[in-house]
């Protein structure tokens, strides 16, 4: 059966593991065929910034784990335009292409979801 | 219509900012765990979702109840649950 799910990712990478839970889940869900859509939200936008080398802190790179997404057929990211902006950050600055979503449109966006997870 | 589990407390952590920043009107917050501080906390009585806590995490805290916040017992807590479409947790 394929639901349609959507993840949120609502915390920074490094600095807890749930960045890394987050994405381990979309993957297994990937696994199962389901029909997911990433959403970034709050510090979660951190995740997408481009050039994350984190291996002297000897954890995987979260930017580059996302990156490879595309070849599991995951392709609908998106981030909440205020979240980006809050924190300076351009749509040059991140490793994925994402669709901006409004705040206001977040809620509607959430309704047209089968099940939601947040992370 | 979903209920969003708020986990975390509002003085140290962006759970419920993040929360209230995409929230509907017809959704409602139920605060557990360190999320109870919110009793404590200046935005509370300028949420105007249905707001709910969880019995035993005040009682754990030594916080008593709160006319603005209802509080709830975990049967209470199952049944909002069937009553929202979906149930969101910030942690």
């Amino acid at each position: 059966m394929t639901n349609k799910i959507l993840i949120i990712q609502r915390t920074a990478p490094y600095g807890s593991s749930l960045a890394r839970e987050g994405l381990d889940y979309v993957l297994t869900s990937a696994a199962y065929d389901q029909d997911i859509s990433l959403l970034f939200l709050g510090d979660g936008v951190f995740q997408l910034l481009k050039n994350q080398q984190s291996q002297d802190i000897n954890l995987k790179p979260q930017g580059s784990a996302l990156e490879i997404l595309p070849l599991y057929d995951i392709n609908k990211f998106y981030a909440v335009k205020e979240d980006l902006e809050e924190r300076n950050l351009l749509e040059a600055d991140l490793t994925l292409s994402v669709k901006t979503i409004s705040r206001s449109d977040v809620s509607a966006f959430i309704k047209q979801q089968e099940k939601v997870v947040g992370f | 219509m979903v209920l969003h589990l708020i986990q975390r407390s509002p003085f140290s952590s962006t759970s419920l900012s993040d929360c209230l920043n995409i929230i509907d009107n017809e959704d409602s917050l139920l605060f557990m765990q360190d999320g109870i501080y919110i009793q404590n906390h200046p935005t509370l009585p300028s949420i105007s979702n249905p707001v709910y806590a969880l019995q035993d995490d005040l009682k754990a805290r030594g916080l008593a109840t709160n006319k603005l916040c209802k509080s709830i017992d975990y049967q209470e807590f199952v049944k909002l649950c069937t009553l929202h479409e979906k149930v969101i947790s910030w942690y």
